[in-house]
């Protein structure tokens, strides 16, 4: 049977919601950071369901507060060292590079752990090590094979990411090949290609033939939009093969999210936000939400209803949350 | 008091469907395999962020979840809390709420900007260790060395007389001693002068042969020791960090799209910053005129000769431009020209030649004509004769059209000719129209030479423009302040 996913918050919900948090931060001088984001992801898990059950944020604010002083603290001593002392700073960005892994490891712990859905928490109990080898050991081999390892690299993580997650007691798999994550990489090398052919063509005739005035602006979009396709595309094309890769016991997933319709709707938000001085940003966010979980549905044979919670696991803290938001470190953060 | 839900143990993803009562001291739970009855103490009661089914946590870790506002009410009046949604929820839901946080918001950010943000920025200037501005000085005087300036072509005698000019100038600027002055050749910063952190000031060769007297010299020393003394570069530095940190941080996160809606209001910000410490510091410049006996209308002289000079210089690289393009289509029609010319020539030389073969084709049918003729007077009947007048009837058939051809070609060339002759007028036509326009144009460079109105802007002028408020303002400004007649 089919169990239907869907995104049922709207812009004004956001709105709301959004800018009370950004007062209070003003307001607090960032020290409300904690509670709002607790507020913006329970509003955002709340409003996913799956079969008409919402999904639950269950981290403390408090929690987060304690972990947002470890991260501010760090940040602080990094930006005073990196202003005295160029050198200081390298090495110290140096120690924070080192600690990429722990930092995504421990965030996705944290958010995972305080992720439910009918009352059963999500997990992700993975090996430090198996970590550090996939975000630090493999990554540094890349530039030895001219960047051929990178699709590898990639599964190597997404698999990492996956195969540790899980329901309750019930583990993901993830049965996703290194092939197909070749076939993307090869893909957008050939659209690269493609869209640079297309791109230096029409870029020349925009060149010679519309005037300067207005033709500086038209070549100004034509150089990012490029770089935009390609990124949307990786994007997408990376979301839906981890998702339809992805079990979780009788549970199959299947994603079929459009690269145009992607690119639009990152397009038109963008440019909407970037009108608006920023006040349609929830909009936009709420937007991009919903398409996600309409192209997202969910498949068994025997329901969602015998997975069993896994009470073994202690609590866990939020440093590594906040240093992986503080630091602006891609952390993965889904459901 | 009852209503319908959901209960989840906690141990399964299974889920019950009961009927939820609220009874004295507690509530109690009932669906097919439960049956809980928790003390009010026990239990939580929690609303959804941005609306909802309201949940009600046990001790064990169950969950009930039911959609029935008034029913949460009576959980929290019995619970002895307050009823309804919680403040905040009330106020992210309430449009005219978020409106009114909306307006603080844009106030907050106002306040900050104008007031907090100078003040703030003030303060840590003049906290910061000598040690970290030197070393930004140089490093910005190092880049300027490598970008625009070039080394300094006055005699040692004037650089001598006028740093010790900047010394009395510079007397009492809190940076003390380590105020100096340096002399570069401006190069496309033309006359200029620029304060940079540390205390550093940057005079250009152009500036002091600008000025008429050292006392417009020293007026533009003093405005920028006024930059010094108000640690300005400084200040500059941190008021646009901190704008760009506060205004990203209002409207969305550091790394979203939000950021370049950010940059906009950031420069219009910043712009406004620069102005006023442009004030500032030609107060300054204008005190110490005064204190020394002088009238501050030097300095507004040489400010007013400043810009006379930024203006003048825009005005020549854009007529230079212009002219450029002029003598550079004059050429073009030139060389088109004598392109033009040459393939006459060779129209010419083809017509002869045509005419030439022509002539001959003439000749040579003449020729078989008259061997024709011989042919048939001699009536011989042979075949074979018979046969290759044939061939000479042919040939002369061929020779006619032949003929034909190079007659249509002939006159094919004539037309071309005219064609030719035709755009060799139109190219001298340009020519002339070109050098008429050539002409207009030196006129006007004459005359507005004598007029100081300029009316292009090139982007030295934008920059000059941007960071500094119009020259006629700050002079107004000035006699707002110290008296009209500039004593």
């Amino acid at each position: 049977m089919e169990h239907k996913v869907s995104f049922r918050g709207t812009g004004k919900e956001y709105f709301g919601i959004w800018i009370v948090n950004t007062l209070l931060k003003i307001v607090t001088f960032s020290v409300y950071t904690a509670w709002a984001k607790v507020r913006k992801r329970r509003y955002f898990a709340g409003k996913i369901f799956m079969d008409d059950e919402p999904f639950e944020y269950l981290a403390s604010p408090r929690a987060l507060f304690r972990g947002w002083l470890v991260a501010a603290a760090a940040i602080v001593a990094y930006t005073c060292a990196d202003y005295f002392s160029k050198m200081l700073g390298i090495v110290i960005s140096l120690i924070i590079m080192a600690f990429f892994p722990w930092v995504v490891v421990k965030s996705r712990i944290f958010n995972f752990r305080n992720q439910s859905c009918r009352n059963i928490r999500f997990g992700f109990a993975p090996k430090y090590a198996e970590g550090y080898r996939v975000m630090l050991g493999w990554p540094l081999l890349v530039p030895f094979t001219l960047g051929l390892l990178i699709p590898y690299v990639f599964y190597r993580q997404k698999k990492f990411l996956v195969e540790n997650s899980s329901y309750g007691t019930t583990p993901f798999r993830f049965t996703a090949t290194p092939r197909e994550f070749y076939r993307i990489y090869t893909t957008l090398v050939f659209k690269v290609v493609l869209f640079s052919l297309v791109f230096i063509a029409v870029f020349v005739g925009v060149a010679m033939f519309v005037p300067k005035q207005v033709g500086i602006y038209i070549l100004m979009f034509l150089s990012v939009l490029p770089f935009f396709l390609v990124v949307v595309y990786f994007k997408t094309a990376i979301a839906n093969l981890v998702w339809n890769s992805t079990e979780l016991g009788g549970l199959k997933f299947q994603s079929s999210m459009d690269v145009m319709d992607m690119c639009w709707l990152y397009f038109s938000g963008g440019v909407a936000v970037i009108f608006s001085m920023g006040l349609l940003f929830p909009w936009a966010s709420v937007r991009v939400m919903r398409y996600r979980c309409e192209r997202l549905s969910v498949h068994s044979q025997e329901g969602i209803g015998q997975f069993i919670a896994d009470t073994a696991s202690a609590s866990v803290g939020a440093v590594g949350e906040e240093i992986g938001d503080l630091f602006g470190m891609d952390v993965d953060f889904g459901f | 008091m009852r209503t319908d839900g959901f209960y989840y143990d906690g141990l399964s993803s299974h889920r019950v469907q009961v009927e939820v009562y609220l009874v004295s001291g507690g509530v109690m739970i009932h669906g097919p395999g439960v049956d809980i009855k928790a003390p009010l103490a026990s239990v939580t009661l929690e609303e959804a962020v941005g609306g909802g089914r309201s949940v009600l946590r046990f001790a064990d870790g169950g969950m009930c979840a039911f959609d029935d506002a008034p029913f949460a009410d009576q959980v929290s009046v019995a619970q002895g809390k307050r009823v309804g949604l919680s403040r905040i929820s009330r106020w992210e839901r309430s449009l005219f709420l978020s409106i009114v946080a909306l307006l603080i918001v844009a106030a907050v950010v106002a306040v900050a900007v104008r007031y907090g943000v100078p003040a703030l920025s003030r303060r840590v200037a003049f906290i910061i260790p000598l040690d970290v501005e030197k070393r930004l000085g140089e490093e910005v005087l190092a880049a300027l060395d490598k970008v625009v300036f070039k080394p300094s072509g006055l005699p040692e005698e004037s650089i001598e007389r006028l740093s010790v000019a900047f010394h009395d100038v510079a007397q009492g600027t809190s940076i003390g001693d380590n105020a100096r002055i340096l002399f570069r050749k401006g190069g496309r910063l033309g006359a200029n002068a620029v304060a940079i952190p540390s205390g550093i000031v940057v005079m250009t060769d152009e500036l002091v042969l600008l000025a008429q007297d050292d006392w417009e010299i020293a007026a533009v020393m003093a405005h920028e020791a006024g930059h010094i003394r108000g640690r300005h570069s400084m200040r500059h530095l941190l008021q646009n960090s901190m704008t760009a940190l506060i205004v990203s941080a209002a409207i969305g996160d550091f790394t979203s799209v939000s950021s370049m809606a950010a940059a906009a209001p950031t420069l219009l910000i910043n712009a406004k910053y620069s102005r006023d410490f442009e004030r500032e510091a030609d107060a300054e410049s204008a005190r110490y005129l005064l204190s020394r006996g002088v009238s501050w209308r030097k300095f507004a002289d040489m400010l007013e000769r400043l810009e006379a000079d930024h203006e003048r210089k825009i005005k020549e690289k854009s007529s230079q431009a212009e002219l450029k393009r002029i003598l550079e289509s004059l050429d073009e029609v030139e060389r088109k020209k004598e392109r033009t010319s040459r393939s006459l020539n060779e129209l010419e030389n083809e017509k002869d030649r045509i005419s030439r073969s022509l002539d001959e084709l003439e000749s040579e049918k003449n020729r078989i004509s008259r061997s024709l003729d011989e042919l048939g007077n001699k009536e011989e009947p042979l075949r074979a004769e018979q046969k290759s007048k044939e061939s000479i009837l042919k040939s002369l058939d061929e020779l006619e059209s032949k003929r034909d051809r190079i007659s249509r070609s002939l006159y094919e060339l004539k037309s071309k000719k005219e064609t030719i002759l035709g755009s060799l007028d139109e190219l001298e036509s340009k020519k002339e129209m070109i050098l008429k326009s050539l002409n207009e144009l030196e006129s006007e460079e004459k005359s507005s030479q004598a007029e100081q109105e300029s009316e292009k802007k090139s982007s030295l002028a934008e920059d000059y423009l941007s960071s500094h408020p119009p020259v006629q303002e700050r002079i107004r400004e000035l006699e707002s302040i110290f008296r009209q007649d500039g004593s």
